[in-house]
């Protein structure tokens, strides 16, 4: 399978040795000496050239030397002191005073909604930027992936062994019941759709393919920060999407006066990170349930002679315990062209390559250049980047390639011009299948299967003639499959593949009318092509198939705006305003094809190649929202800020009479450390803000359709959707406000961002379940108020700072609180998912959080005691109850970052509390006599005693119950049944605490010293590891955040996921 | 001059933006699905929905088929021992009443005013208000069957406990009693066999049970209310032979050429429930219990040449079976069923049991709703268990499954007298593959008395016996039902009501569970099970 494209690697090749012949201008050397107002020498002042990124630290005497070109400015920054620019002329020798500047936090500034560049002090709400640099440490292949632990408030969960998978980012908690809670991507202005387009089987653990998240689609590498904004007030003016918070993209872009090359290469290495213990003492085969003893082999005779065989055709590992003195004829002795095994007995032991094996080291290549440069009227930069990475199952992977341009120019001393156009191509080769298939790896190896398989063996997955060999045999004399295929058959056989093309970019001019007023006009675009295709070969346990989905995408926003600023009252009071217009156009199509009925020619993968006609579906969707937005900011003194803002949304998707609604915001900000005079209190500042956001939903969720089918005996059937639209829907409302406080200490060597919110969601539009008796299983409405409340802490404190080593520490904390306060009338629960098997659902429970897990429990006596049914397994309630939430109680997470000269070590921890998550794999690992625990401590020869008590339980008629007549339980079950009991009873037993402490990422950084590289630039050498450590798990088998099956709100289900990968890794960046 | 230019600008950008604000609702307008289309097209799709969920291989194939011993499980046969899925309970209750909304979409087009002009198009409108009325009884009489009180929805009564179907007035429906459901079940049924008109085709296409029929749909009507009033005997013998012999006068099927039954088509995307699900799983085999009554090793009824229709011979492989390829036998030797819910099936040797028939593992296999030998059954039943119809019952189902004429005669004329014992186990026998109406009858008459019940030890045939592994060769095994509910001793009485109507509509539930003899359990019995 040659998915791996090597060209791309080759041209980047190419480019380096290029781009290492490039000479620079004249350059010379400026040495000098950095004091402070008290000429004492600074040591460990950052000296940098403007617009680069070489640069020097002084030394214990606060000398320095650079090469620098004449025409160049240094700037001189050291923590707590001023920054000082200084043009490099005709002299040699620049010596700069620092002066202590209490301020400085006060000189940061953040890029806003809309992409307008505020001074961080005048924001009446919370905000919190990571840099680009951060976002690549540790190469993480999806930019989202790396805001873990990160970001206060900001919850990210992914599973990492799926090969781009899907992440799951929650800000605040979730606003919505059932629409999305994903918070807006927007890149240098571009909503970038983040689409998921998982089956809802992908996503409760059901089976299916994890595409991931369209938002994987940014280079991480073309980023120069990323900055969250949680809250409505600073959300608002991007309008309904931005609801449930923004994450604001900026792309690096050149800068004025320097011509620069980054080169970054770098490769990573994942391995399996946690994987369910199986049991290593009995092989396949079924068992007694009803008793004790042990199975034995079955006989079957050939050629005259009789041999024990395995039973075959029994998909669990309740078979005959390991014997070296046992042979038997093993799967794969009854081929005879594979005459080394043929009718060849072998010993009854536990193989040599087992499921561990089965997984491979996965590989990613990271390759991108960028070139940039800037003038005093246009700047230009050009990235190109490529990452390929073979997954950790057999034959899968995945290969990016995004090329990012973006240009701006000063045309005339008023009209300025700007541009940036991008493509990503994503190409994925057999995104494995997880969940509960027949293709999930999980599904074939940990919830269904035998342990004696050896796997190199299985690797002989089929005959010359191409048949499959399975060790699934119906029987010793029938060799065709019975429920599951050859793993490796799966995967090299039925093949998937997906490709998205996507374009996004923009063109914006900006003018100055009058030297207070301008306008900007924008238009942004994004669009892409995603293509899946998936098929089933000839000789598969399940119906040849092919398929093929195509999607269209396309955002196309127009903006207009003008701007008005000015100071009045001598400089007192700063006034900045602005009005625009939006208009937001989407289109999205997709066709599906399906091959109907198997495959007429073997090998051939098109619609044209069905059995029966093929069935072709198509779904087409429009929407437009035109808006109308202001807001005004008024600056008192450089201490006490207001900002009012309010937008206007008419939205296609709802009925004409409520299609129009508009929503204000407002927030102060006050500087109080401006009126104090206190030398330890470097900053102060106290925010408070209130913000609506409205919401609109879907389109089409008005008036009830009839869908057509597949044509049957000459008619096309016609029925009802299951969902009853409402004409009526009005838009839903969040109302969002915040306080917060940001203070610096000594120097702002410790400095600390802390924010209370309250977020509460009315009139929610919600496809409400109902009982079926209907007619209809949901009817839309609005409905309901979903309350959430939170504190968030960001810390950040420098121990150390001296002229050679320094020591950072960050320390973020976010806990959110959240309670669906009130449904419709009666109805108490919102089913939002039902998970694969025995009922369990996710729900919204009025009065308890968001994402409650609803299953039978067990019975408990009045000490606590679990109650023990006569036959000897745990007591199942006859009502459903409430077994926990997805949402932890608290995120947090820990930073330090050490430097030593030119050596930085960093590390994150990263820690979640709470929350809980259902698990399909251990149902049927027990079910089948395949997980660890199955045949510890002996069971399978002694039976086990639950621990527990035995009693008289009584329900009455609403199936509530007592229990009475307690006694400690001393029934001995069989293994088996402790083992299939697993399924048949209680739901609570396979629900987990997704509590996990992660070393997230550690990285080793060394830059080379400039003497080595005369003439070259700086070389950065990076090593890194992530995910290296999981601690305090309520199961071993699992991965908490493996129960991650999509990016929408259906989470908390493991139906057989991927394990997550520890992944470690090496990078060199050059820089010319 | 160039601000005048740029302002000029923003003023036309503006206009366009608002100029369209008018054309926002036609952007809403589905372009993928249609608001109204014709009804013919919808009870295409409600007819086969309808037999797609009911019978296939978990509504039928993990429930009522292996009950009732037609069939059993090959490997993990935890539904033969009771332990029936939620899901399978969730998808009986939820699809009847999805399948029903679109029979009342239907009445609703025939009835309105406004739309019942364009309806005419498709069939005759008090023809396709009959036959939807007919589909609605039908399904809400095995539904009620399988729960007991559950929301009802009625075309023609105004009872404000029926409460389904009407999500703009109530999303909490109240369970009907189910004594209501059943008069009012028979009062629909009586009503549509009346407004038929016979001159007239009830759809021009898309009925793929009658072709459009109207006399075969009066029968149809007629017969049904055979079978709902029947199952009344017990506690209502006056309002069941009231209704009977009223629907007996007006017309029930007089031949195999009135069965009621879902055609299929042979392309696998539409083809019958059974072989759908065969496609790539072989999950049943005709169950031991059956099989030794037809071949007279239990009962006293013979040989029954219909076991060669019924069953493939042991040694057909099911790729054999699905390509209609394997060798005929009427050697009844060649025939064992599988051992009804041993636990242990997992060490049977494949070729020890019987799997179904290529006739019905076949992709255009009818799924039959109703068929005259259960017509002849009933109304021998009515008459004191009259011989005629007894034979006649089992003379047509003979027929039906393409027994020849001289076995038939054979067979029947060495029938045993007709007594409540032969007439219901001789139903029971023609009722193979509609299992759901079997499972009525047994709850509320005890028959077929051929079936294994819990607790009772079953001896192995001895071919069976010999494949076994050595050390796992039992010869007997006791039937133990799943630990559901340890005190049952026969089969269950219903089914639990689907849990997640205790968070849909939890008082209601309650209530009608309150009802209940036990509670919400499957132990508690229906109002007509009182045997």
């Amino acid at each position: 399978m040659n998915y791996m494209r090597t060209k791309t690697r080759g041209i980047l090749t190419l480019l380096l040795a290029f781009v290492v012949h490039l000479s620079f201008a004249q350059e010379k050397t400026v040495t000098g000496t950095v004091t402070d107002q008290k000429n004492t020498p600074l040591p460990g002042v950052s000296v940098v050239i403007l617009g680069t990124t070489q640069g020097t630290q002084t030394d214990f005497d606060g000398n320095y030397a650079i090469n620098v070109n004449e025409g160049q400015t240094l700037r001189y920054s050291y923590i707590g002191q001023t920054t000082v620019d200084r043009l490099v002329g005709a002299s040699n020798t620049i010596s700069v005073v620092l002066e202590e500047d209490a301020e400085a936090l006060e000189e940061v500034i953040v890029t806003g909604a809309l992409g307008i560049t505020r001074e961080k002090k005048s924001l009446g709400y919370a905000t919190q930027e990571v840099s680009g640099d951060q976002l690549t440490e540790t190469r993480s292949t999806n930019a989202l992936n790396a805001l873990t632990g990160n970001v206060a408030g900001v919850q990210v969960s992914n599973s990492t062994g799926s090969l781009g998978g899907s992440s799951r980012i929650l800000i605040r908690g979730a606003s919505s019941i059932t629409q999305e809670n994903r918070p807006l991507i927007v890149v240098d202005g571009i909503p970038l759709d983040n689409s998921n387009y998982n089956a809802t089987g992908t996503q409760t653990g059901g089976g299916g393919r994890d595409f991931g998240d369209a938002g994987f689609d940014i280079n991480p590498d073309d980023i120069a920060t990323m900055n969250v904004l949680k809250g409505g007030a600073a959300a608002a003016l991007y309008g309904s999407r931005a609801s449930n918070g923004v994450i604001l993209i900026t792309t690096k872009s050149g800068k004025n006066g320097v011509s620069e090359v980054v080169v970054n290469s770098g490769v990573t290495f994942d391995r399996v990170n946690i994987l369910p213990k199986i049991q290593r003492l009995y092989g396949g085969g079924a068992g007694d349930a009803t008793t004790i003893g042990q199975s034995g082999f079955g006989q079957a005779t050939i050629n005259g002679v009789t041999y024990d065989v395995a039973d075959y055709g029994t998909d669990e590992s309740w078979g005959p315990r390991y014997n070296p003195n046992s042979s038997v004829l093993h799967w794969d002795a009854f081929d005879p062209e594979f005459a080394d095994d043929y009718l060849k007995p072998r010993p009854w032991v536990y193989p040599n390559t087992d499921k561990d094996d089965f997984f491979n080291t996965g590989i990613t290549y990271n390759n991108g250049v960028a070139f940039s440069q800037g003038t005093e009227k246009s700047s230009i930069r050009m990235s190109l980047n490529n990452t390929q990475t073979k997954g950790i199952v057999p034959n899968t992977g995945l290969n990016k390639t995004s090329v990012n341009l973006n240009g701006n120019s000063q045309m005339t001393d008023r009209l300025k011009i700007d541009a940036s156009v991008n493509l990503t191509i994503t190409d994925g080769f057999n995104r494995p299948a997880t969940g509960y298939t027949g293709e999930g790896v999980i599904q074939q190896l940990y919830q269904f299967g035998q342990t004696q398989l050896d796997y190199d063996r299985l690797k002989n997955y089929k005959t010359a003639d191409g048949t499959q060999r399975t060790w699934n045999r119906v029987s010793a004399a029938d060799g065709s499959i019975r429920y599951s295929d050859n793993p490796y058959w799966t995967l090299y056989e039925n093949t998937a593949e997906d490709k998205r093309t996507r374009w996004f970019g923009n063109v914006g001019a900006t003018y100055n009318i009058t030297d207070d007023l301008y306008a900007v006009g924008k238009i942004y675009g994004d669009t892409y092509n995603f293509k899946i295709n998936s098929h089933i070969a000839v000789g598969s346990q399940a119906q040849p198939f092919y398929t093929e989905i195509d999607r269209n995408f396309q955002e196309i926003n127009y903006e207009g705006r003008l701007h008005f600023n000015k100071n009045v009252f001598n400089d007192k009071l700063s006034i900045s305003a602005f009005a625009g217009m939006n208009r937001r156009d989407n289109e999205f199509s997709r066709i599906t094809g399906e091959t109907s009925g198997g495959l007429v020619v073997p090998g051939l993968y098109n619609l044209s190649n069905s059995a029966d006609p093929a069935q072709v579906t198509e779904f087409d969707s429009r929407r437009r929202i035109n808006s109308a937005f202001g807001e005004i900011s008024l600056g008192y003194n450089n201490f006490l800020y207001l900002t009012l803002s309010g937008r206007n949304d008419w939205s296609s998707t709802l009925p004409a009479a409520n299609n129009s609604f508009f929503y204000p915001g407002i927030s102060t900000s006050f500087v109080f450390s401006s009126l104090m005079d206190a030398q330890w209190l470097s900053f102060g500042k106290l925010r408070l803000n209130y913000a609506e956001v409205g919401n609109d939903t879907d389109p089409y969720q008005l008036a009830n359709t009839f869908a057509g089918g597949i044509p049957f005996l000459g008619t096309v059937p016609f029925d009802l959707s299951n969902s009853n639209r409402n004409p009526n829907i009005k838009p839903e409302l969040v109302q969002d406000y915040e306080v917060g406080l940001e203070l610096a200490f000594f120097k702002n060597r410790l400095s600390m961002d802390l924010s209370y919110y309250n977020k509460e969601t009315s009139d929610l539009i919600i496809p409400i379940q109902i009982d079926p008796a209907t007619g209809f299983t949901s009817s839309f409405t609005n409905a309901g108020r979903l309350r959430n409340n939170g504190f968030e802490a960001l810390v950040n404190i420098t121990p150390v700072r001296t002229e050679d080593f320094s020591w950072d520490f960050t320390w973020n904390f976010a806990r959110n609180r959240s309670e669906l306060l009130e449904l419709i009338d009666g109805v108490e629960t919102l089913e939002i998912a039902r998970f694969p098997f025995n009922g369990v659902t996710l729900n919204a429970v009025v009065g308890e959080p968001y994402g409650i897990i609803r299953g039978t429990n067990f019975v408990f006596d009045d000490q606590g005691n679990k109650v023990v049914n006569s036959n000897g397994s745990y007591a199942e309630t006859q009502n459903i109850e409430n077994l926990g939430t997805i949402l932890p109680d608290f995120n947090m997470g820990i930073r330090n970052s050490f430097k030593y000269k030119s050596l930085s070590f960093g590390f994150l921890i990263d820690i979640q509390q709470g929350g809980k998550y259902r698990s399909l794999t251990n149902i049927w690992g027990n079910y089948s006599g395949i997980l660890e625990q199955t045949a510890a401590n002996n069971v399978r020869e002694e039976g086990l005693v639950l621990p527990g008590v035995t009693g008289t339980v009584t329900y009455d008629a609403d199936g509530n119950y007592t229990v009475s007549n307690t006694a400690t339980n001393t029934q001995v079950i069989p293994a088996q049944q402790a083992g299939t009991d697993y399924f048949f009873g209680n739901d609570a037993q396979n629900v987990f605490d997704a509590d996990y402490i992660k070393l997230r990422e550690i990285t080793l950084a060394y830059k080379l010293p400039s003497k080595w590289l005369e003439g070259i630039g700086d070389v950065t050498i990076t090593a890194f590891g992530r995910n290296l450590g999981v601690w305090g798990l309520d199961n071993e088998n699992f991965d908490p955040e493996v129960a991650t099956g999509g990016s929408g709100n259906i989470q908390g289900s493991e139906g057989g996921s991927l394990p997550s990968t520890k992944s470690y890794g090496l990078n060199v960046q050059l820089k010319f | 001059m160039k601000n005048k230019y740029i302002l000029i600008l923003l003023a036309i950008f503006a206009t366009s933006l608002y100029s369209c604000d008018d054309g926002l609702e036609d952007i809403n307008i589905n372009p993928n699905q249609p608001e109204v289309v014709p009804t013919s097209n919808i009870f295409t799709y409600a007819t086969k929905r309808y037999t797609d969920f009911s019978r296939d291989s978990f509504n039928s194939g993990r429930l009522t088929l292996p009950w009732l011993q037609y069939w059993g499980q090959t490997a993990y046969a935890d539904e033969d021992r009771f332990l029936y899925r939620e899901t399978t309970a969730q998808n009986i209750y939820d699809n009847t009443y999805l399948v029903a909304t679109n029979l009342k979409a239907i009445l609703d087009q025939n009835t309105n005013e406004d739309t019942r002009g364009n309806a005419a198009a498709y069939g005759n409108n008090d023809n396709q208000i009959a036959a939807s009325r007919v589909m609605l009884s039908l399904m809400f009489y095995e539904l009620t069957n399988f729960f007991g009180d559950v929301p009802y929805y009625s075309y023609g009564s105004e009872n404000e406990t029926f409460q389904g179907l009407a999500v703009n007035e109530t999303s909490l429906p109240v369970f009907a009693a189910q004594v209501d459901i059943y008069a009012d079940i028979l009062k629909e049924l009586r009503e549509s066999a009346d407004m038929i008109n016979t001159n007239e085709p009830v759809f021009i296409s898309g009925d793929n049970i009658f072709g459009g029929d109207a006399v075969k749909w009066k029968k149809f009507a007629n017969s049904l209310i055979l079978r709902v009033a029947n199952n009344l005997r017990a506690v209502d013998a006056g309002t069941a032979n009231a209704a009977i012999d009223a629907a007996i006068a007006d017309g029930v099927m007089t031949s195999n050429d009135d069965n009621a039954a879902q055609t299929y088509d042979t392309a696998d995307d539409n083809a019958s429930p059974m072989w759908r699900a065969h496609i790539t799983r072989t999950d049943f085999a005709v169950a031991a219990p059956f099989v030794d009554l037809l071949k007279g090793d239990t009962g006293n009824y013979g040989e029954d040449p219909r076991l060669f229709e019924f069953a493939a011979p042991i040694t057909a492989t099911i790729g054999e079976v699905k390509d209609g390829t394997y060798t005929r036998s009427e050697d009844y030797d060649d025939y064992l069923g599988i051992p009804y819910a041993f636990r242990n099936t997992n060490f049977l040797d494949r070729n020890t049991y019987s799997f179904m028939s290529s006739k019905i593992l076949s992709p255009d296999y009818k799924e039959v709703l109703m068929e005259y030998a259960e017509v002849q059954f009933i109304i021998s039943e009515h008459e004191g268990f009259a011989q005629e119809n007894y034979e006649n019952g089992v003379g047509a189902s003979m027929e039906r499954w393409g027994v020849a004429a001289a076995d038939i005669t054979a067979f029947v004329s060495a029938l045993p007298t007709a007594n409540q014992e032969n007439v219901l186990n001789q139903k029971y026998v023609a009722l193979y593959m509609q299992a759901h109406t079997a499972y009525a009858d047994y709850r509320r008459t005890g028959f077929p008395n051929t079936l294994v019940l819990p607790g009772e030890t079953v001896t192995l045939p001895a071919r069976q016996v010999a494949g076994l592994p050595p050390d796992n060769r039992v010869t007997t095994y006791v039937f133990e039902s799943g630990p559901v509910d340890p005190s049952l001793t026969e089969l269950p009485f219903r089914l639990r009501y689907p849990q997640v109507l205790q968070t849909l509509n939890g008082a209601n539930r309650s209530a009608a569970a309150a009802k209940l003899s036990n509670g919400d359990v499957i132990t508690s019995k229906l109002f007509w099970d009182v045997n």
